[in-house]
């Protein structure tokens, strides 16, 4: 499919369901009632027009030269991109729990693995270590900036 | 005259050897928390606020200057060279910044935005000693009013000037848009799309969007470059300088936008961010060629610069002459003040005025050695492109993650980082700029508030937003913002017609 | 490949188990001492508010008093008005180490619907400091006193336009509103209060609004400089001095209320009882030093100490009187 089109119908389906969020929204308990919600409503509708001529456009625009400019299709590039989500939803969980050190050392890891390969893990684990504790020492020991300490250990 | 008078007074207390050691200090620690994504001028005078306790007034508040003017140099380094900016002001310098460092010319763009902020820093300070008094009394003025009025031209300007389609631009705003109306709603206590979730009510920070559409997008997007080769590592590098040509096409732009940032910095709520990216619009429609414009236009770089640096200055003025903190340095700034045992406000001048006099002077000074201090750093840092991609690519994500956290101290915004570092990346694919959407995010509640506040204030009468001759003012320029960009369009189409046929 | 991934996994899964064991040897002979080792000093606000300002400046005096010998690194924990960092406390029951400030919003967040926790939630060890309301107009405003502003609002509700910095519903809201009860003004619900971010005093001296609720430090300089005309503050008795002890308290306008921005500190949930009387015997002496006065001072802040059981019962009552206004103008959501 062609990724015009399908922003445009991505598009035309956020105006839709925000526009519907926003007749669910509470009214205001003091001065107009529909006052916080003119202005949400008025984004859904702009939106849903904005998605439409976009994808009238669009639609009259393929039809007219029959490429398949920019097509979407699932590859390796996808693949990292979803992997790096992953680990980024792991260490989101884990930071806290884990300290920072520990988290960002196994997070970075996981992302050289995926840039600089699995062969070069050593280059991977030196670039890991360090840089999560010389940001570690800055933001919290040099800076004061408040990171998660690791339980159990001084860092 | 007066003034002079005292500025005189100023640099005696800011030429004292001690001070001017402060200043540098403060001025390099402030240039490396600049660096650092998330980590602003805010954070860095909060940061080294302890630090200065044991000075006296005179040498903590030349120690703070420094840092906070130092972030604001730093901040725009890690937008040229690794698209992650790290602070809102600094975005603007990802839209040409980043693509000079593609195309192998990053130490012009360093070198450049080192001297639009010299340039941008000193024009302010030099104005601020005239005019300090009169623009503050002046920015009274904006009312709710007023001030919707420039975020509507602000918003219209940059998404009826975005790259390609006008429609695309308009969506991406109005997504921006959506996204700004996330949290409480202020006027009436009503929760917005918060779905439950705490940290979604005070809304989003838009520092955490810049980080992951750019950094994160700049992440995903790296994958394909890579296994393309597309991404070569920069080994040579040339001297941090810039060419007589790349000057004459600097010169206006940063003359421009250093009065604009000044001013709209003076305003209380408006910002470094809105000056950066309001000059770069500025610079784009008067420019004879703005298809150049986010593909490596050199003063698309120096355009901005100059503008948040000078807006850096223009916020100290209603925070010094009012006792009011237009933006979280300045409140920042504030406290410390207050803590010193000085009050902020119209007496500050009268009472204090070696200390502030001092301050003053001090901002020449420090300005003109953040000049000195960044172009051999810029020289050091320019080698960060040295680093293989493979390796780089990484460290950019640890930095944006981290840099997160130090927003919020909060892991909720990690999976804001994913979710818009996905979005920035669609959008990139889908040919959607995204540079709408950043602005609607930054301006958009306050412009929804300020719509509200003045419709309240008025009883319910539009006529409000044409009472005034500033707000008349301000309908033309944003009107014009908008057919202006379109008759040109037209003009163009027609040029090509004519050629056609002829 | 498939290896590494799998080994990561594993490695992701298994550490904080093995961390956790770890963490539990050091916790078994804290009854020895205390406090001992850092303590955790948190602002449930980001830098430069109001509470960062507080909690830094105890820190500040306990460590300059010798009070307090163990480290106090003070970090920020923001988010939706103090309320991310209370849900935050709650994981920490029991534990003594943590100490944090809170002030009105802890009672404010809960009855607007923002959380389900309140000061119930945590261990309130005592309220140190108060700043208090002011309210300001333009210096050629036409309003030259309190009741005249509230004469003004009996006649037409709609007639004065009260600004402040908090969103509707919460500080500089009701406090203005606890005043115009008690001045019998009708309709509380009708009164136009338009929020602003931070450049609410600026609204006011442009004359975009005709009165400004705020804290008395924060408007403190214009004041003093005469480019704003204080009507009253919401004191028991008159504070500071020079221009700002010349502000005439609501009492003095025969509006028999007061409103005190109280700012307190507090434990987790359930914190071990050793540690409260540590703080409540620490905290009474700090209060007492010259240190600790002439903080007070140049932050312009008045001594509001009460021990942890009369905190406890002011909390109650003041829960009360936020209820009633809030109820009032239909904002009382929990």
């Amino acid at each position: 499919m062609n990724i015009s089109i399908l922003s445009g119908i991505l598009a035309l389906l956020i105006g839709l369901i925000y526009t519907a969020m926003t007749f669910l929204l509470p009214d205001a308990p003091i001065g107009r009632p529909m006052e916080p919600k003119i202005f949400p409503m008025t984004l859904g509708f702009l939106m849903i027009i904005l998605s439409s001529v976009m994808l009238f456009q669009e639609m009259r625009k393929t039809k007219k030269d029959e490429r398949p400019a920019g097509t979407f299709t699932i590859d390796t590039n996808l693949k990292n991109i979803g992997l790096t989500c992953l680990f980024s939803i792991l260490y989101a969980i884990l930071f806290d729990k884990l300290g920072y050190v520990i988290s960002t050392l196994l997070f970075l890891e996981g992302e050289l693995f995926l840039f600089n390969g699995a062969g070069k893990w050593k280059i991977n684990t030196v670039v890991s270590v360090v840089f999560s504790l010389i940001i570690y020492i800055l933001f919290s020991k040099l800076l004061g900036v408040y990171l998660p300490m690791t339980p159990g250990i001084w860092i | 005259m007066d003034s002079l008078m005292y500025l005189l007074n100023g640099f005696t207390v800011a030429f004292a050897p001690m001070n001017i050691m402060w200043v540098t200090i403060g001025g390099v620690l402030g240039t490396i928390i600049g660096m650092l994504p998330g980590l602003g001028p805010a954070t860095g005078v909060a940061v080294l606020l302890p630090l200065t306790f044991t000075m006296g007034p005179e040498a903590a508040l030349i120690t703070m200057g420094g840092v906070y003017y130092g972030a604001m140099y730093g901040g725009s380094r890690a937008s040229i060279l690794i698209n992650t900016p790290g602070d809102g002001a600094a975005v603007a310098a990802t839209f040409d910044g980043y693509p000079m460092t593609l195309k192998g010319k990053a130490e012009a763009a360093l070198a450049i935005s080192a001297i639009a902020s010299f340039i941008g820093g000193i024009f302010a300070t030099l104005v601020m000693v005239a005019v300090a008094m009169p623009v503050a009394r002046f920015a009274l003025k904006f009312g709710p009013a007023e001030y919707f009025l420039l975020f509507l031209f602000a918003l219209s300007a940059t998404a009826s000037m975005s790259k390609g389609d006008r429609i695309k631009g308009f969506i991406s705003m109005v997504l921006g848009l959506m996204v700004a109306t996330i949290g409480i709603d202020a006027q009436s206590g009503v929760k917005r799309f918060t779905f439950g979730i705490l940290e979604l009510q005070s809304g989003i920070d838009f520092l955490v969007i810049i980080i992951a559409i750019y950094a994160l997008g700049e992440v995903f997007k790296s994958f394909q470059n890579i296994a393309e080769g597309k991404k070569k590592v920069q080994k040579e590098f040339g001297r941090i300088w810039i060419s007589k040509e790349e000057w004459k096409r600097c010169v206006w732009p940063i003359l421009r936008s250093s009065p604009l940032g000044f001013f709209i910095g003076a305003l209380p709520g408006a910002g470094g961010t809105m000056a950066a990216l309001m000059s770069y619009n500025n610079e784009k429609s008067l420019s004879r060629h703005p298809e150049e414009f986010g593909e490596g236009a050199i003063e698309g770089v120096a355009a901005p610069e100059a503008a948040n640096n000078a807006a850096s200055v223009g916020a100290m003025i209603p925070m010094l002459t009012l006792g009011i903190p237009g933006s979280g340095t300045t409140a920042v700034m504030m406290g410390a003040l207050l803590m010193l045992g000085l009050q902020p406000g119209p007496m500050l001048f009268q009472q204090q005025s070696t200390v502030i006099w001092g301050l003053i002077a001090s901002m020449f000074i420090g300005n003109i050695i953040l000049a000195f201090v960044n172009i051999p750093m810029a020289g050091l840092l320019v080698r960060v492109l040295a680093v293989p991609p493979k390796i780089l690519y990484p460290i950019v994500l640890g930095l944006a993650f981290v840099g997160t956290y130090a927003i919020s101290y909060s892991v909720m915004d990690f999976y804001l980082l994913i979710i818009f570092g996905v979005v920035g990346y669609f959008l990139s694919k889908a040919k959607i700029p995204a540079t709408p959407m950043i602005l609607a995010i930054i301006v958009g509640n306050n412009m929804e508030q300020s719509f509200r506040r003045a419709y309240k204030i008025s009883d319910g009468s539009l006529s409000i937003f044409w009472s005034s001759p500033l707000a008349i003012a301000l309908i033309i320029i944003t009107v014009l913002s908008v057919i202006l960009p379109i008759i040109g369009d037209m003009r163009k189409k027609r040029a090509a017609g004519k050629g056609q046929t002829a | 490949m498939k290896k590494t991934l799998l080994l990561f996994t594993a490695l992701l899964i298994l550490s904080p188990l093995a961390l956790t064991a770890m963490g539990q040897q050091g916790d078994s002979d804290q009854n020895v001492q205390y406090p001992k080792g850092n303590l955790d000093f948190v602002a449930p606000s980001g830098a430069g508010g109001g509470w960062d300002l507080t909690i830094r400046t105890t820190a500040k005096a306990l460590k300059d008093t010798g009070l307090v010998k163990v480290p106090m690194p003070v970090r920020n924990n923001p988010g939706a008005g103090g309320s991310v960092h209370l849900a935050s406390l709650q994981e920490k029951k029991g534990d003594d180490k943590t100490i944090t400030v809170y002030s009105p919003p802890l009672i404010l967040t809960k009855l607007a619907g923002t959380t389900d926790l309140d000061y119930n939630n945590v261990t309130p060890l005592a309220r140190l400091i108060a700043d208090y309301a002011v309210f300001v107009v333009k210096a050629d405003s036409p309003y030259k006193s309190i009741n005249d502003v509230m004469n003004s609002l009996k006649n037409d509700v709609k007639s004065v336009k009260i600004g402040g910095t908090s969103s509707a519903g919460s500080m500089d809201h009701l406090q203005f509103l606890i005043m115009a009860k008690a001045a019998g003004v009708k309709n509380l619900r009708d009164i136009d209060y338009v929020s602003f971010d931070d450049s609410g005093a600026a609204q006011v001296m442009g004359g975009h609004i005709d009165l400004f609720s705020t804290g008395l430090s924060e408007v403190l300089g214009l004041i003093q400089s005469g480019d704003l005309r204080a009507l009253a503050q919401t004191a028991p008795h008159r504070v500071g001095e020079g221009v700002v002890a010349d502000i005439p308290t609501c009492m003095e306008a025969g509006i028999s209320a007061t409103f005190v921005n109280w700012r307190g500190l507090f434990g987790p949930p359930e914190m071990p009882e050793y540690a409260v009387n540590y703080w409540r015997e620490t905290l009474g002496k700090l209060r007492l030093t010259p240190e600790w006065e002439a903080a007070r001072k140049t932050n312009g802040w008045d001594d509001a100490y009460l021990d942890a059981p009369d905190f406890k019962e002011f909390l109650v009552q003041a829960d009360n009187e936020f209820r009633d206004i809030l109820n009032e103008i239909g904002m009382l959501q929990n």
